[in-house]
């Protein structure tokens, strides 16, 4: 199994850009360019199909890539230094797991679910500082969460949906989502699917891994609302959290969001 | 000679109002039709937008115009009593036009699709601009201008392409009689799986559909986004030629076989040298 061989934290920095030349910054399977000609900002990236636990967090780039099409970002001042973050991916997620899982009368469980991160890259400058693009670490597929009438276009996420932390892989461009599922009813819990509003997840990064906030998911009966409710701290799990990005929006109502979708539909 | 002056003075009083009526007035409209009609495009939909803000503009103008006339002398009750005669003659002269207004409400009533769908109809194709009193215009997707008649929409049988959120494309694919019909399948499969323009859910669907003249027809049905058509349609066929030509899989041309009379004799050939068969 692949390890990783630099600190996670590393990663998420502001960094220095000189002038004309070219760096790479890497996490996992995402590789982006960056290129700074006085004061434009010239980005490229490429997402390679297998997930790897590849680390760079900034350096000069050895080669620079030919055949990838560069984008540029032009300002009207200089912006001498370039800051990376995390960010949640721009749609909600389907996620499904691998196996089907189903819960009995009355039990509740933790799913580890790893959602790929978005890379969002801003020019900074000591007044000032520019969003310019963000980036999938992953290329996911799309998927629809309703009926054909109405409903979500979504990302679709495949997961082992593990139950140990142990279990689970430490990715550095994969955010883990502790997922509590109580079965108030009685009778057993297929879980086929659960949509999660990524804009309602805060990053977190601890020590070895980076983290969201905690979701618990309450199944109340075939046909009644279940209710999600996003915790609003880092999951216990994570050892001295500290926030790199908050939400993008509050769940609705205070903390408890109800998808009102059958149970078939949410999971 | 003073009482003419007096009639000189009070008509140039009356084209003065009736042209400060005009010069105030029509801007007037036209601002409050378009500011109420965009707060509406902005808080309902375009197609309400468009309606209220066509009925205030003509609504206005219409009172403007009876305001101007009132201004020359005109009696409203004269005009209306002409207008009831009028109506009756201009009614039967007009009555496409007349059918062309009530088929219109019919369409605002019915709402079968909305300015900003993409509809079809008949050999037509393309989005809708605006739906007025007596047609519907169309931006074809080439950039002609398409006008078609209220009562000919009504008539027609029309399609809403973009109505719902989530649409199927099916592709027809066929292959070689020799082709193994399950790998045919599975590969299928794998292209609409891989492909990041396919929705996972609705899952696409293989059908074998037919023993077709010349080969197996299959058709690969994929859900997708309204909005990625085009991007779906360009890549799903490049996909396939690719995937097909690296699995050495056959898409055939039309074939013919000839009888010579039994179908078990072979085709009698004649075999001659180059200058022989000229």
């Amino acid at each position: 199994m692949e390890k990783l061989t630099k600190p996670i934290d590393s990663i998420w920095n502001t960094f220095t850009c000189e002038e004309h030349k070219c760096y790479l910054w890497q996490t996992g399977p995402l590789k982006i360019w960056v290129k700074r000609i006085g004061q434009d900002w010239l980005i490229a990236n490429e997402s390679q199909p297998e997930e790897t636990l590849t680390l760079t967090p900034w350096s000069m780039a050895v080669n620079e890539p030919s055949n990838l099409p560069w984008q540029r970002w032009s300002f009207n001042k200089i912006h001498e230094k370039l800051e990376v973050t995390p960010c949640m991916p721009d749609r909600p997620l389907v996620v499904k797991t691998r196996v089907l899982t189903s819960l009995p009368p009355g039990a509740d469980a933790t799913f580890y679910v790893g959602i790929p991160l978005w890379i969002s890259l801003e020019a900074v400058s000591k007044t000032e500082k520019a969003a310019m693009t963000r980036h999938s670490s992953l290329t996911l597929s799309n998927t629809w969460f309703g009926n054909q009438y109405e409903g979500e276009f979504c990302y679709a996420l495949k997961t082992r949906a593990v139950r140990a932390l142990a279990e689970a892989t430490v990715m550095p461009h994969r955010a883990l989502c502790p997922i509590v599922i109580h079965n108030k009813e009685d009778i057993p819990l297929p879980i086929q699917k659960i949509c999660i509003r990524a804009k309602h997840l805060n990053i977190y990064q601890s020590e070895k891994q980076i983290w969201t906030n905690r979701i618990n998911v309450t199944f109340k009966g075939d046909g009644i609302s279940s209710k999600v409710v996003y915790d609003d701290k880092p999951p216990s799990e994570a050892k001295t959290p500290i926030l790199l990005k908050n939400a993008e929006e509050k769940p609705a109502s205070g903390l408890i969001h109800t998808l009102g979708q059958s149970f078939v539909d949410l999971f | 000679m003073e009482s003419e002056i007096i009639v000189v003075t009070s008509i140039w009083r009356n084209v003065i109002r009736a042209s400060i009526i005009i010069v105030i007035g029509l801007p007037l409209i036209y601002i409050l039709s378009r500011s109420v009609g965009a707060y509406i495009k902005k808080r309902a939909s375009e197609h309400l937008g468009l309606v209220v803000q066509k009925t205030i503009f003509f609504l206005g103008f219409a009172i403007l115009a009876v305001s101007v006339l009132y201004e020359f002398g005109f009696k409203l009750n004269a005009l209306l009593g002409a207008a009831g005669i009028a109506s009756v003659a201009i009614g039967f002269a007009s009555q496409t036009s007349l059918s062309n207004i009530i088929s219109g409400i019919f369409l605002y009533w019915e709402k079968p699709f909305q300015a900003g769908d993409i509809i079809k109809v008949g050999e037509t194709t393309g989005t809708v601009l605006s739906i007025d009193l007596m047609s519907v215009k169309l931006r074809q997707f080439d950039n002609l201008y398409i006008r078609i008649p209220n009562e000919t929409m009504i008539k027609a049988q029309v399609t809403n392409v973009t109505k719902f959120p989530i649409r199927r494309m099916d592709i027809n694919v066929g292959v070689a009689y020799k082709e193994d019909v399950e790998r045919v399948i599975e590969i299928l499969k794998d292209i609409a799986d891989k492909n990041p323009y396919s929705l996972d859910e609705p899952e696409p669907i293989v059908a074998f559909k037919n023993f077709g003249e010349s080969s197996l027809d299959f058709m690969l049905g994929i859900w997708f986004e309204k909005s990625q058509f085009l991007l779906l349609k360009n890549s799903i066929m490049i996909d396939i030629k690719k995937r097909f030509d690296e699995a050495g899989i056959e898409i055939p041309f039309p074939h013919r076989t000839l009888y010579t009379g039994s179908a078990t004799d072979p085709f009698p050939l004649k075999i001659s040298k180059g200058n022989e068969a000229k």
